[in-house]
């Protein structure tokens, strides 16, 4: 049974279409990467498999059901989101943060069970986050705070995550750093989606790439196929240099060209 | 109670509330004991425990009992609903009259004032600052709708109140003589001087309901931290949360105006005030707020009856006078802030 299966999706913002005719589905045990120019509807894509917004038309269904015969609680326990640039609107510690996770797991007027207690001890290792997690949330970088709220999505111990950016405020490290731990998520069997702008990074660690662009899906498959010239000239209108470290290719973009592919 | 608790965070916060449920208890005697007639509440006791009516145990009773538990009502109606708001909006500058329940609750009593009924029965001020807070609530949906936004309903709210306050300002201009038109200011005042135990029956059993509705709601203000979107994914349906939260704040704060008048920025500054406290965890707050709101409006009630004056003050003077002072240091700190 396929995790999210999307079926002729479209998503609209008033009049402007902004893509139509997707189809889209993600296996537990696979990272999946989506990579497009600004506006491309990554985002958007994201929300709709989500379940945060609704198709404007065509439809979704998580794990062989549509939205609406899950009980919001049940579906919530089995993805999880994690938003390009969250809110955090109170101070509150870290710790207490990365336990909000939890959440859809707790009963009410229930302390912290144990499995709720070694899932935020995970989440916050995994993230490199356990030093932080006195500190309140004015009190660290744009950097750890995006690591909490990374933490505060894998605490949920969905068997989906999904995830906007996340490696974007990150140094260089902890890139790598939690796109290993993506890739690790998957290996257990996860379910992950993941919107990148770092080429190399979709290309070394993703095992799929969906290139949003042109209000549809333009290219998907292997990273190799979806990150070649053509693909990368129509939709990012970039040259990329490429080269090979241990038998994996990477790539770089190069230079952008001056006039769109279609004056050129 | 502990609401999602960690055990870490148990020892202190059953300190704190322990800390402040005494303080409550001790200002709850305190404004039995003090007033203008003298009581010496052992004899009274005594008085009603022997079934006897004497002048003590009427003091005590229809003076100071009502009086004592209208404090302690209607300051954790005016702490809870504010703590609930400003999780709601995410915004520390909401008070529970943001969504225009208790504008219209005070238009309702006004409108009760206007056309004489006060008189014809005991029970018809809060009974018309009721139905006010219930169309001010109706009113909210039909212009907010469920699934609106913040924005919507805060602007829903801010124009619900200045109708309610031109009306209001409406029965004043043409009240039928002077008296008319002061009895209504003094009662917009807010105060909880020569209120009745029917009126305490009257509103306890809808501020409780309310109560239970908003601190039920804990942990989707939790949630709300996170944003919409995020709330969204941990399995909150929104539009309930909202409903629920509105719903609780127009039941405890409408049924709170209705008897006692306007009692301003308690809802504000209480939560404000005690939100360190909780680690800044918003469902945390909403009971502990509600508390600090019980102690702070028996305290103000006490001051208003030892202030040397010649005429008491009114409760919402009293608390305006010291909130609004605390609302522009809140203001100084946050422009610093940015």
């Amino acid at each position: 049974m396929k995790a999210i299966e999307a079926v002729q999706i479209s998503a609209r913002f008033s009049s402007r279409t902004v893509f139509h005719s997707v189809e889209f589905s993600l296996q537990r045990g696979e990272l999946v990467g989506v990579i497009g120019p600004n506006g491309a509807g990554k985002s958007t894509l994201l929300r709709i498999l989500a379940n945060l917004r609704q198709p404007d038309s065509g439809q979704v269904q998580f794990f062989g059901r549509a939205a609406r015969d899950w009980k919001p609680r049940d579906l919530a326990r089995r993805i999880a989101y994690l938003a390009q640039d969250g809110p955090v609107h109170w101070p509150m510690n870290v710790g207490a943060l990365v336990s909000l996770g939890r959440l859809p797991h707790r009963r009410f007027f229930s302390g912290e069970s144990n499995a709720d207690r070694a899932a935020i001890e995970r989440a916050q290792a995994a993230t490199d986050i356990t030093t932080l997690r006195h500190r309140t949330m004015r009190e660290i970088s744009a950097g750890e705070r995006m690591r909490v709220l990374l933490a505060r999505a894998l605490a949920v111990d969905a068997s989906v995550l999904l995830a906007d950016e996340p490696v974007a405020a990150l140094d260089p490290q902890h890139q790598l750093a939690a796109m290993e731990l993506l890739r690790t998520l998957a290996r257990h069997d996860r379910g992950v989606i993941v919107v990148l702008h770092d080429l190399s990074l979709a290309s070394r660690f993703c095992d799929r790439l969906v290139l949003l662009y042109d209000a549809g899906i333009y290219a998907q498959g292997r990273p190799n196929h979806v990150l070649g010239d053509e693909f990368m000239a129509a939709a990012f209108n970039i040259e990329v240099a490429r080269g090979e470290r241990d038998g994996r290719q990477f790539l770089v973009p190069w230079q952008h060209y001056r006039a769109r592919p279609e004056d050129r | 109670m502990m609401i999602f608790g960690s055990q870490r965070g148990l020892a202190p916060a059953v300190l704190t509330h322990g800390t402040i449920l005494g303080g409550i208890g001790a200002l709850f005697v305190l404004s039995l004991a003090i007033g203008y007639a003298a009581l010496d509440i052992p004899t009274a006791l005594n008085d009603i425990v022997g079934g006897r009516t004497t002048p003590q145990t009427v003091v005590l009773v229809e003076l100071r009992l009502p009086r004592a538990l209208l404090g302690l009502l209607v300051g954790f109606s005016l702490g809870v609903s504010g703590a609930a708001m400003q999780g709601l909006m995410r915004n520390p500058l909401a008070e529970p009259g943001i969504i225009g329940v208790s504008g219209t609750a005070a238009l309702g009593a006004v409108v009760v004032f206007y056309f004489g009924w006060a008189g014809a029965l005991t029970l018809a001020l809060p009974l018309g600052g009721i139905a006010g807070a219930v169309f001010a609530t109706l009113l909210l949906y039909v212009l907010a709708g469920r699934g609106a936004g913040t924005t919507t309903l805060i602007l829903a709210g801010v124009s619900i109140n200045s109708f309610a306050g031109a009306l209001t300002a409406l029965a004043l201009n043409l009240a039928p003589n002077p008296y008319a038109a002061l009895e209504i200011v003094y009662w917009l005042l807010g105060s909880l001087a020569d209120r009745s135990l029917d009126q305490v029956w009257l509103v306890m059993p809808l501020m409780v309901g309310g109560w239970l509705m908003l601190l039920l709601s804990a942990p989707a203000l939790d949630a709300l931290t996170l944003g919409e979107d995020a709330a969204r994914s941990l399995g909150f349906d929104l539009g309930r949360v909202r409903l629920q939260l509105i719903a609780g704040t127009a039941l405890a704060v409408g049924s709170a105006v209705a008897v006692t008048g306007a009692i301003g920025f308690v809802g504000f500054v209480v939560p404000h005030v005690l939100r360190p406290l909780v680690g800044h965890r918003p469902g945390r707050l909403l009971l502990m707020s509600g508390l600090g709101g019980a102690a702070l409006v028996l305290a103000a009630d006490i001051a208003v009856r030892l202030l040397p004056l010649r005429v008491e003050l009114k409760l919402g003077v009293i608390t305006a006078l010291i909130g609004a002072p605390f609302l522009f240091h809140l203001i100084y700190r946050l422009r610093s802030e940015i």
